[in-house]
């Protein structure tokens, strides 16, 4: 399963070089960014994730 | 790494970064995110916002004098995002060739300290390979050094 949607709260707290602002939308739907994903996991799954990255089956 | 960089801001989930390139072109608003697209995997998806129209681009040259230190913001994202996801895989593959080969340049110019803490692969023909200077690549996954495994990309 993803490790997405973690709350901050129980983020590590290690330093960063950006400032959590209200401002920065969520562009999760955003046309260019679902283009971008499908056309990743297109490539990703035509290729394959690094062997060495990889759960044996079993 | 103690390089310039621009003053960049994200949101509480740290999916999604924001900052403004500043050159002889004016001010460039600049989106980046952090697209999931298997499990721990995420597509490092990065281009200029129209503010007028809300559309992105990542086929504009901007050419606004200040590639080094855009790279260099690019790198605290990517450093940024896998601090708080510490088992997330990030794949970055250009738009072309070229912006293929600017991540390329970033992460070789960077290599000794970019090595200390993320393993990063390169795809050369149909392998992922550890990534090495002077190998032209097809795309990166990278991640920080860590025994985490992946279930099988389905």
């Amino acid at each position: 399963m993803a490790i997405k949607g973690t709350s901050s709260k129980n983020k590590p707290k290690t330093k960063k070089g950006g400032i959590v602002s209200g401002e920065v939308g969520n562009y999760e739907k955003h046309p260019f960014f679902v283009k971008k994903a499908n056309e990743a996991k297109a490539f990703l799954k035509a290729v394959g994730l690094p062997k060495k990255w990889v759960k044996k089956p079993g | 790494m103690n390089l310039e960089k621009y003053y960049y801001k994200t949101n509480d989930a740290y999916f999604d970064f924001e900052f403004d390139s500043v050159g002889p072109k004016g001010v460039i608003h600049k989106i980046a995110r952090f697209s999931s697209i298997g499990q721990s995997v995420y597509n490092f998806g990065f281009g200029d916002l129209n503010k007028s129209t809300g559309e992105i681009s990542d086929t504009v040259v901007s050419n606004n004098s200040d590639g080094d230190k855009v790279l260099a913001t690019v790198a605290s994202i990517v450093h940024d995002f896998t601090a708080v996801y510490m088992h997330a895989a990030v794949f970055i593959k250009g738009t072309s060739i070229a912006r293929t080969r600017w991540y390329q340049m970033g992460i070789s110019r960077h290599w000794t300290e970019i090595d200390k803490e993320f393993e990063i692969l390169g795809l050369k023909g149909e392998e992922w390979e550890p990534f090495r200077r002077g190998v032209n690549y097809q795309a990166f996954l990278g991640r920080r050094k860590t025994s985490f495994l992946f279930e099988p990309f389905l």
